[in-house]
């Protein structure tokens, strides 16, 4: 049976209701950005096009769009929607915010704690992120900088054969292996042991083998994701700009409806006045009922 | 813990099933027609080779499938192991009174079982050709006149010259490999390096990582 577009399109729309309320809670403000802009160096992804006079990008990586608007040092907390190109010439829908401006590790704890409210908020509870370090990969990386892209596209698909195959030094190879093998609480790698610490123990953990690619990540990436789906809801990472650090995350909307349980009838039955209480035990960050204090 | 696993079931599945069993994955016995076979907590699929890495994109654990497949498809998986059986290689195949090098196929039509890979092989090389996607017998394309070349498999490369066809060039090796579900890494992480590990210790020549692996494990769990 044909799926029914419009009862698909109460799902999402009942998600990004609540998704919305959470990111209201947190004081995230909507941003809205022109769908076709054009092109300059700075900004990522998107489908080119051009009407023989100049070049545009529809739909450009809306993080990059942001970035370059920030034109004073200051704070800024935005959250978004977005279409988005999947690269097979079809689209979906993102959401995600970006922290910028403020301590970077606040910063990070911040986002993810985000993250892990709106999952509980849309009844997504059996859900993991997980931390990864691109500085520390790129250590390693740097000392083979003839193989590094070998090794990088290894790496992205935890190829061992590739990695063993190569003509590089054991004590590289023993270091790369470490990266694809290990995944907990405490890596002895400074910058990710800092964040999980302030984060609860059940949902959070360091994946050193978590890499995400966008030419903007400065160090700290991560991903999201449930037992429930073969892929990834999303994730993010961290940047630079204009002196100031940065940390956001997108998510598939598409994706999470196919995760979250509840329906658009169980949205509407809900009054205004118990939605605003259940986000703000959502915001009580986050899990296992316990306040989680962020020390910077 | 449960575990899925999806199996080709063309001329990779014996190889496949054998390095299973040396690892004490047994496959359970099954009618010829049956698609899914359990032993308890497992899982055994069995799929066209070329729906392997779909299968395994969208959350069985674990699949077994030739590189050209998972080249062809572009699935999101991790590869962590490539195997040493399965080899062959796929190659640009021309009818065998033919003069052209590759290099000189700006303009001509290739038919194919891969027409990614082929028009990822082509642009890399700046010739633009017209690709024709067969789901089989791609042999026949030059012989009724649908394309001036091919680019499929060659194993033995009997077929090819059976049929009157010669390699001009080759695109890639080919192998089978492991994949794994991204997500089923992380959340069966122990269960999955420990299938690895045991798979890595059946080749002499991987013995040192897997002890590396093994140690981790120790330290995590």
């Amino acid at each position: 049976m044909k799926k029914d577009f419009f009862s698909e399109n109460g799902k999402i729309a009942g998600l990004s209701k609540r998704i919305r309320a959470v990111f209201d809670d947190w004081n995230y403000e909507e941003i809205f950005l022109p769908f076709m802009e054009e092109y300059t160096d700075s900004l990522r992804g998107g489908l080119k096009h051009t009407d023989g006079k100049r070049f545009y990008l529809i739909k450009p990586d809306v993080t990059s769009q942001i970035i370059d608007r920030m034109k004073q040092r200051k704070t800024y907390r935005y959250f978004y929607f977005s279409d988005y190109f999947l690269g097979d010439g079809s689209c979906s829908i993102q959401f995600g915010a970006e922290f910028v401006g403020a301590n970077p590790l606040q910063e990070k704890v911040e986002i993810l704690q985000v993250v892990a409210s709106i999952l509980r908020a849309v009844d997504v509870s059996d859900f993991y992120v997980d931390v990864g370090s691109l500085k520390h990969l790129n250590e390693i990386l740097a000392k083979i900088p003839e193989r590094r892209r070998e090794a990088m596209e290894a790496l992205k698909s935890r190829n061992f054969t590739v990695i063993e195959d190569m003509n590089i030094d054991e004590e590289i190879k023993e270091a790369l292996w470490k990266i694809f093998s290990f995944r907990g609480r405490k890596s002895g790698i400074p910058q990710l042991d800092r964040i999980v610490d302030h984060l609860p123990e059940e949902h959070f953990f360091i994946d050193t083998g978590t890499v995400r690619y966008l030419d903007y990540y400065e160090d700290i990436v991560f991903e999201v994701y449930t037992p429930s789906s073969g892929k990834a809801l999303g994730g993010g990472g961290d940047y630079a700009v204009k002196e100031m650090a940065g940390f956001g995350f997108s998510m598939d909307l598409r994706g999470l409806a196919e995760v979250a349980p509840f329906n658009s009838t169980m949205i509407r039955e809900q009054s205004g006045k118990k939605r605003r209480t259940k986000y703000a035990e959502v915001k009580n960050p986050i899990l296992n009922g316990k306040t989680v204090e962020v020390t910077v | 813990m449960n575990l899925s696993f999806v199996l080709p079931s063309g001329r990779l599945l014996e190889e496949s099933a054998n390095l299973l069993s040396a690892i004490g994955l047994e496959i359970p016995e099954r009618h010829s027609r049956e698609m899914e076979v359990k032993d308890g907590c497992r899982s055994f699929v069995f799929a066209k080779a070329f729906d392997v890495p779909v299968y395994v994109e969208h959350g069985i654990d674990i699949g077994i499938a030739g590189s050209d497949v998972v080249s062809e498809r572009g699935c999101d998986v991790f590869i962590p192991l490539e195997f040493p059986f399965g080899k062959c290689r796929m190659s640009v195949i021309a009818p065998k009174e033919s003069v052209f090098s590759v290099s000189e196929m700006e303009g001509y039509t290739v038919a194919t079982k891969y027409p990614k890979t082929t028009e990822r092989f082509f642009d890399s090389a700046g010739i633009a050709v017209n690709v024709v996607k067969l789901h089989g017998a791609v042999e026949l394309g030059p012989k009724v006149g649908i394309s001036d070349a091919i680019v499929d498999i060659v194993d033995s490369g009997n077929t090819m010259r059976a049929n009157g066809l010669k390699e001009i060039g080759i695109i890639s090796e080919v192998n089978a490999v492991l994949l794994v579900n991204r997500i089923s890494q992380k959340t069966k992480f122990g269960t999955i390096n420990e299938i690895v590990n045991r798979i890595r210790n059946l080749n002499p020549r991987l013995t040192h990582a897997a002890q590396m692996l093994r140690n981790d494990f120790k330290s995590i769990h």
